[in-house]
This record gives C-alpha cells, sequence and structure tokens, in this order.
C-alpha cells in the first residue's frame, strides 16, 4: 500500500513537471503551428538560474526557504525573457518557412543548453532547497518529500491560471481563435504577431518554472536536463492533444503515472510503456486525446 | 547558347568536371600519403589516428546522406533516422560478442535488422505527417535510446556500450596496423552508398519523391499512393545508414549509446544543414567538416593558445556543440542551402544532376515590398 | 438618370470621391497570375457588387483588398490613403469589416466570444447591440458554442462580426452561399437593413440577393474587369450576363 501510495504522489508530480513543459509547447503549436525545440533549454536555463540565485543569496550548499521562492521567481522571468528573445529574434524572420522555423528551435535549444555547460561547466550541480521541501510526510505509511507535494500544487495552479487566461481574457480568445483560424483573426484586425510573442513569453516563464521545480524534484541538474525532460513533454503534448491545455494536463497524469509505476517494476518499463501508449495514440486517435479535427 | 554548353567547351569548366574524380582519386591514395598537413592534421596524413579521422567522417557521411534522401529528397523529417546508423553498429557488434558469429553473418544481420526496424518504424510512423511524425520518430528513438542504454536483455552493455570482438575478425581488419584497410572499407562503401543513391534520386522514383516534397497532393492526384514511396525512402535511407553504421562498428572498435539517441539524429540534420540539403554531396562533405571541427576544436580548445585567452573566449571554444548551435543557427537564418548552395553555380556534374533538386525558398506571404 | 449611370466609367466617376480605388492591381496564388491589373472604383454609401464566373478572381480581389495576398503591382487606397503595402491588421483597423466566404467563425468561441473579439478599440456596446437586434436568433444564442450553429446562424455571425465596429466599408464574400432559400432571404432583410448606412463591396452569385442590394456592378473575368456600371444596367442585359456570368443562355 505504501509504495502504491508513493509512486502515485511521485508519479503525479512527474506529471506536474511534464505538464508545466507540456502546456506551453501546446499551446505554441495550436496558436503558431511550431514544434519548439527550444522549449527543453527554456527548461534548463530554469533550472540553472535557480540554482543560481539560491546559490548567491544562501551560504553554500543550503537553501533558505526566501531564497528559494526568489529563485523560482527568476527562474520564471528567465524563461520568459529567453522564450521572447528566440521568438522575436529567429523565429519571426522565418514565418514563411516552417520546417526552418523547426530547426531553428533545434538549433537555439542546443546552443542555449550548451550555454549553460559554458558557464557553468558540463558537470551536475546539486540543488540545494529548504530543509522542509526535501523533507519527507507520511501518508498512508508512505514516506513522499514535501517537494513533490509543491509541484503538484504549482501545477494545478498554473492550470486554473491557464484556463481562466483562455476563457475570460481578450489575449485567451484571440489565442484560441487564432489557434484555429489565424487569417481571419488577422483580418478581424488583430495583430496576431503580438499574440505570438505572448504566447511564446508565456510558453517560456512556465518551462523556466517548471526547470525550477524540476531541479527540486530531482535534486540535480546538469545541461541534458531540460532535453531529456523535453521528449516526454512532446509525447504528453502528442497524446494530449495539440493545442489542448486540458488534454495535456490528462496526458501528463497518464505518462506520470506509468512512467513512474513501469520503472518501478524495471528500470526501462516506463520509458517503453509510454512509447507504445504514445504510438497507439497516433494510430487509434491521431489528433489526441483531446485534439480537435485540425 | 544556354550557360551549361558554354562552359562545358571552356578549359574551366573541364577542369570543374574533373574536381570530383580528382578528389576521390587523391582519397584513395591517402593511407600511402606520408606528408604533413600542419593545422589541420596531426603528424603525417596517412598515420593511424588521421586515417580514423578522415574515415569516421567517411560513415557519418554515409548517415548524412542517407538521411537526405528522405529530409532533403522526399521532404519528410524524421526524427528517428540515429535508430538506423544505431541499429548497424550495435546488431553485428551483439551477434560477433554475445553470439561469437563470424563476421559475414554478423553483417548481413545487421543489414537485415536495420531494414526491418527501418520497414516497421516507417510503416508505422508515416501513417502520420509533419510535427506529428516528427515526435512519433523521435519517439521511437527515444525508446531504442532506452532500450540501448537501459541494457535490456544485457546484450548492449548499457552506458559501458559493447566493444568489438575482433577474435572472429579477419587479421585484415584488427588493429592499429590495418587501419588502412578500414579507411579504403569507409571510403568504398561510402562511394557505393552514393551511387546507389545518385541512381536512386535520377530515376523515376526519385522524380516521384522531389514530386512529394514539392506537393504531395499533387502526387496523389497522378494515381500514385505517397505512403508507398515515403516509406520506400524511409526503408532505403534506414537500410544505407545501416551500412554506415556498421562500417563506424569496425573504426571505433565498439558501440556506444551515443549512436541511438535522438541527439544523433539531431546532430545528422545539423550536416545536412552544414552541407546543404539540394543535394547528395552536400550532406558529406557536411558531415566531414562537422566531425573534423568536432576533433579538431576539442583538440585545439585544450592546446595553450585557447587555455591563455579571457574565459570569455576560452570556454565557449572548449565547447563543440555550443560553437555547432551557433553556426546551425546562422545558416539556417542566413544560409539555407549550405555549403552545396554555396557551390552549387560552381560543380557543374552535380549541378545538371541535382540543379532541380536545390530547395527553393517559400515565397513570404503578406505584403512583400518585391 | 440612366444614361448618367451608363455612362459612368470603372476608374473616374464624377461628383463624389470613392471610398476605396483599387488601380491596375495584379496578385498571385503561388506562382499562378490570378489578378492581372484590377481598376475599379467603390463609392461611399453605396453597394458595389462584384460578380464573375468561379475562378475569376472575385474572392482574390477582396482578399488582396485586406492584404491577405500581397498586390504585387498596382495601388489599393482607402479614403485616400495607400494601403497597399500595409500588414492585414493595419489595413483592417482603418475601418474595414470582412465576411469571408466560408464564414470563418471561431467554432471553439461562443457566438458572444466571436463578437467580443471582432471589436476593436473604440467599438461601442450599442453596435454591439443593434448586430444583435439585426439577427434576433443570435441573441438568444451568446453562450452557445459558434461551432454548433447550423450554417445560416454562422452566416449571421460572421456578418454580425462585421457590424461590431464602426466601419468604412464592408467587405461580403458571397453570403448566399450553401443556405438555403429560406436563410438566404433573411440575409438578404439584413444586408438590406445595413445598406445605406455603410459602403458595401459583395462578392455574389445569387442574381437575386445581388439585384436586391447592389446600386454598382464591376464584372470581372480572368482577373480583369470587364465591365462597369449599374446594377439595373447588368440586371437587363442577358447577353452580358451569358457571356461572363455563365447564366441565362447555358447555365
Amino acid at each position: 500500500m505504501s509504495t502504491f501510495v508513493l509512486l502515485t504522489l511521485t508519479g503525479l508530480a512527474l506529471a506536474a513537471m511534464y505538464f508545466l513543459l507540456a502546456a506551453g509547447l501546446s499551446l505554441i503549436f495550436g496558436l503558431m503551428d511550431v514544434l519548439n525545440f527550444a522549449h527543453g533549454a527554456f527548461f534548463t536555463w530554469g533550472a540553472y538560474s535557480a540554482w543560481w540565485t539560491i546559490d548567491q543569496v544562501s551560504p553554500a550548499g543550503t537553501g533558505s526557504t526566501p531564497a528559494f521562492f526568489l529563485a523560482i521567481v527568476v527562474a520564471t522571468v528567465v524563461g520568459a525573457a529567453l522564450a521572447t528573445i528566440v521568438e522575436v529574434g529567429l523565429l519571426r524572420p522565418l514565418y514563411a518557412r516552417p520546417i526552418f522555423q523547426v530547426l531553428v528551435t533545434l538549433g537555439a535549444g542546443l546552443t542555449l543548453s550548451q550555454l549553460t555547460s559554458v558557464i557553468w561547466r558540463p558537470d551536475a550541480r546539486v540543488f540545494a532547497q529548504p530543509n522542509w521541501l526535501s523533507d519527507t510526510s507520511t501518508i498512508l505509511g508512505a514516506r513522499v518529500p514535501n517537494n513533490r507535494f509543491l509541484l503538484i500544487a504549482a501545477a494545478l495552479l498554473v492550470l486554473a491560471g491557464m484556463l481562466l487566461f483562455l476563457k475570460k481574457t481578450r489575449y485567451g480568445l484571440i489565442v484560441r481563435a487564432g489557434a484555429e483560424n489565424r487569417e481571419m483573426v488577422r483580418a478581424l484586425g488583430i495583430d496576431v504577431d503580438r499574440a505570438f510573442t505572448l504566447v511564446f513569453a508565456l510558453g517560456g516563464a512556465l518551462a523556466g518554472l517548471g526547470g525550477a521545480f524540476g531541479a527540486a524534484y530531482f535534486g540535480s541538474i546538469d545541461p541534458s536536463f531540460g532535453s531529456v525532460n523535453l521528449i516526454f513533454a512532446f509525447i504528453v503534448v502528442v497524446i494530449g492533444g495539440l493545442g489542448s491545455v486540458t488534454g495535456s494536463a490528462l496526458a501528463a497524469v497518464v505518462i506520470g503515472l506509468a512512467q513512474q509505476f513501469g520503472n518501478y517494476y524495471t528500470s526501462w518499463a516506463g520509458d517503453f510503456v509510454i512509447v507504445l501508449l504514445l504510438a497507439a495514440v497516433l494510430l487509434l486517435r491521431p489528433g489526441g486525446l483531446m485534439g480537435s479535427t485540425r | 547558347m544556354t550557360a551549361r554548353t558554354v562552359s562545358k567547351m571552356t578549359p574551366g569548366g573541364l577542369v570543374r568536371s574533373l574536381a570530383p574524380v580528382v578528389v576521390l582519386l587523391l582519397l584513395l591514395v591517402v593511407p600511402r600519403l606520408s606528408i604533413e598537413v600542419p593545422v589541420l592534421f596531426n603528424g603525417p596524413l596517412d598515420r593511424p589516428g588521421n586515417l580514423r579521422l578522415l574515415a569516421v567522417g567517411f560513415t557519418l557521411g554515409i548517415a548524412a546522406l542517407s538521411y537526405n534522401l528522405l529530409f532533403g529528397f522526399t521532404g519528410v523529417l524524421s526524427f528517428g533516422h540515429a535508430l538506423f546508423f544505431g541499429a548497424g553498429v550495435y546488431l553485428p557488434a551483439i551477434a560477433l560478442r554475445h553470439w561469437e558469429w563470424s563476421v559475414v553473418p554478423s553483417l548481413l544481420f545487421g543489414l537485415a535488422g536495420g531494414t526491418v526496424l527501418a520497414l516497421a518504424v516507417g510503416a508505422l510512423s508515416l501513417r502520420t505527417e509533419g510535427v506529428y511524425l516528427a515526435m512519433v520518430t523521435l519517439a521511437f528513438a527515444q525508446a531504442g535510446a532506452v532500450i540501448v542504454g537501459k541494457n535490456v536483455g544485457d546484450l548492449t552493455g548499457g552506458e559501458e556500450g559493447l566493444s568489438l570482438r575482433t577474435r572472429g575478425l579477419p587479421e585484415w581488419m584488427v588493429g592499429v596496423v590495418n587501419t588502412d584497410n578500414l579507411y579504403w572499407m569507409a571510403l568504398v562503401t561510402l562511394i557505393v552508398v552514393y551511387l546507389l543513391a545518385w541512381r536512386l534520386v535520377t530515376s523515376p522514383v526519385g522524380q516521384v519523391w522531389k514530386g512529394i516534397r514539392e506537393n504531395e497532393r499533387r502526387v496523389e492526384m497522378l494515381g500514385l499512393r505517397p505512403y508507398v514511396f515515403k516509406l520506400l525512402a524511409f526503408v532505403i535511407s534506414g537500410a544505407l545508414a545501416t551500412c554506415g553504421g556498421m562500417v563506424y562498428l569496425f573504426l571505433a572498435s565498439g558501440a556506444t549509446p551515443r549512436v541511438v539517441g535522438a541527439n544523433f539524429t539531431v546532430t545528422l540534420l545539423l550536416m545536412v544543414i552544414i552541407g546543404g540539403s539540394g543535394s547528395l554531396w552536400g550532406p558529406v562533405a557536411g558531415a566531414m567538416l562537422y566531425h573534423f571541427l568536432d576533433i579538431r576544436l576539442t583538440d585545439w580548445a585544450a592546446s595553450d593558445t585557447v587555455a591563455s585567452l579571457p574565459a570569455v573566449l576560452s570556454r565557449p571554444l572548449r565547447d563543440p556543440l555550443f560553437i555547432f548551435g551557433v553556426i546551425f543557427i546562422l545558416l539556417v537564418m542566413f544560409f539555407p542551402r549550405g555549403i552545396a548552395g554555396a557551390f552549387g553555380g560552381r560543380l557543374r556534374p552535380f549541378r545538371h544532376v541535382f540543379g532541380g533538386a536545390v530547395a527553393r525558398p517559400a515565397v513570404a506571404p503578406g505584403k512583400t515590398t518585391e | 438618370m440612366t444614361s448618367t449611370t451608363i455612362e459612368r466609367s470603372a476608374t473616374a466617376r464624377t461628383g463624389t470621391e470613392p471610398i476605396l480605388r483599387l488601380a491596375n492591381v495584379h496578385s498571385y496564388i503561388a506562382e499562378s497570375h490570378i489578378l492581372q491589373g484590377i481598376s475599379f472604383d467603390v463609392l461611399p454609401g453605396r453597394v458595389t457588387v462584384l460578380l464573375g464566373r468561379n475562378g475569376a478572381g472575385k474572392t482574390t480581389t477582396l482578399r488582396t483588398i485586406l492584404g491577405l495576398l500581397p498586390a504585387r503591382e498596382g495601388t489599393i487606397t482607402l479614403d485616400g490613403a495607400n494601403l497597399t503595402r500595409d500588414s492585414v491588421h493595419a489595413v483592417v483597423r482603418r475601418g474595414i469589416g470582412y465576411v469571408p466566404e466560408d464564414r470563418d467563425v471561431f467554432a471553439g468561441l461562443t457566438v458572444e466570444q466571436n463578437l467580443r473579439l471582432a471589436q476593436r478599440p473604440g467599438a461601442t456596446g450599442e453596435r454591439l447591440a443593434r448586430a444583435y437586434d439585426l439577427f434576433p436568433d443570435l441573441k438568444k444564442r451568446g453562450a452557445q458554442r459558434a461551432g454548433s450553429l447550423s450554417g445560416g446562424q454562422q452566416q449571421m455571425v460572421a456578418i454580425a462580426r462585421a457590424l461590431v465596429n464602426d466601419n468604412r466599408l464592408l467587405l461580403i464574400d458571397e453570403p448566399s452561399k450553401g443556405l438555403a432559400p429560406v436563410v438566404v432571404n433573411q440575409v438578404t432583410e439584413a444586408l438590406v437593413a445595413v445598406k445605406g448606412t455603410t459602403t458595401i463591396l459583395l462578392v455574389e452569385q445569387n442574381l437575386a440577393m445581388a439585384r436586391a442590394l447592389g446600386d454598382d456592378a464591376v464584372i470581372i473575368d480572368d482577373g480583369r474587369v470587364v465591365h462597369a456600371g449599374s446594377m439595373d444596367e447588368v440586371s437587363g442585359d442577358e447577353a452580358l450576363q451569358a457571356r461572363y456570368l455563365g447564366v441565362g443562355g447555358h447555365a
């Protein structure tokens, strides 16, 4: 029983992290038709900027509570800033050439990820977090680290916030309408390019946030941190249906749980099951679980 | 009178036509050339280290060339190509080590395995299109990387990799002294693969591939099934990549998980973009250049010259991948046709074969000031 | 009266300044040369009907005016201001409402959200209310997803979307397309009610609707203007209709 509870909660925390990464990817693809390979780098940068902030503010090797929350803010801002730079500087000139957009996000992802290695060297870094976060709470006999709960809570907040944004705000409407028919949104006199930048920045912010929490979850970071998780986020996005935030949330839960439970039995079964799931979804429901019939 | 007929008659045109032949002959005799090429190569050209550097470049060239049949010529963006190169490396390595097969059956097993794998992955993935295809193939590549990296079935040696079992190999393939033989093996494989690819892209099948790249719907309207032709491209390019992987196995004296992951496919894409996706020889040149820089930059970064530079310069220089990332972005933004695009007008024999295949930039939507 | 209307030429009409003027406009779809030098004026307060066979370039003309397709040659002016090189949203913000051929309502948004999205800065609640008044059917469906509406209702949303702003000009592309006759009548009535309050450039194949709404008519064929005059004149000229509209002689 305690193993089941532990695996479930850890799986949900993993799902929360994937969701933070996937939600932005999904929105970006929904609106702009861009498969953003740079997203993993925003995640890596979120993790590194969080680590760096804590390293600057707290005495070596410890993480104070204020430092941790400051780190989360810094990670979010850094993610948003990098995303804005990539969108405006690299993607915008290439809107007429979709394949090259994918390629340039690949290049940006590679360059930005390697930049962390250039600045902070390639070795893994231990992520110092406040004790109350790495301590465990006992639930139904399972000892679960507290950062799992924080991660899940953060993802739920983000999910609620995004749904409100999409349903209630004008920019949310623009994003949803743009995902359906970009040209018609333009023909209503709306500057869709600004919406592109906004969505990219928002996605970058969420990836940065996810990177900071991901660092707390795994306890250490290295330059390949983002690219490893990006692949799973892609799978989440496809299974959930490109452009659907709710779909991403559902798919993230499926993937997070499948991975945790699978890998508990053998070290590779979880990862393998996920790929099979992806293949099955694509063959049976090519639009994803919550996908529209685009 | 067209430009081409003019150039054929001038001596300059003749030189350009002969250039590839000269390059080829030069490459064939490199293992017997005891010349020093300062800066570019360490020691005489025929030193085993230099021969291996070039030969590994050839095998990567095969992988990039085969990848470009799919990407550049058919317009299919797959992220799973490393799987097939990796199959070429791992399958014979496993047969040689664990089952103690001899070389020929091991290689045949590798080729068959790689081809079947390409058929299976292609048949499934090609039911989707565009970004979906990119992601599905990415996922398959990831599955492959997991199988290899986690040492499923105790066959692959996990992260450690699998060293080549030399006991069953013929003498001429074993040991540093025989690097020249491996060099020729790699070069001949490259030439054979190149000719095969050339034959394919100039055949009616190649025309259909180009048709699919330009406009799949039109191909459909001609009564052809794009799926079948894309699958053919997928399987052939996969099988050719497997060949490259098999040669690589002997040069690297073993298999490491590096050659299966999605990152390796990204590297292939990088080579193709550096070289230019519009031609056959471009990706080979791109792969050679990539590998050369990869190795030489790493050596160079360790040198005193770099160490004496301020950290702002020396640190990025120590990270070839960072430099490649920057180069990649610049190429995509400003020189999307790569090396081959830059020289496309010069190398005549290639241009009149592949002239039509050079990627045309799309017309920008929205208001332009042309 | 009739003699003056007949004498009107396509490009230079006496009296009032045109709201919209196209002068020698060329545009392409991919490499196909679709508009091959289109010139005509749209006069204020009037409904100009753009007529022509399928593929003549009517929709392309509207899309080129909006900037959805670039005009490679020629100039397009609205109230004398050149908008040939402006981006789509800048063109529209000068005061153009667009009702596209396939309605293109946002299926995942509610009726209300569709209309609110169309409101540009300065749009008033009063105009929104008037748009609803024009289509009582929509009023009670404000919270319904536009994708769940019938074709006719979607067309009403598309038209209402163009009416929520104080526009100088409406571009309306085949509002009758694919609709049942009863619904066509409803839509025609609504447009008749709008007529006179604003200037309209209408693409319409349905001659009855064109007659009911049109003041002026411009006929294009193979990407060129072949006739410009009054709608009455075109209505009465069966030879003209047979030649350029594919009606009458060979339907």
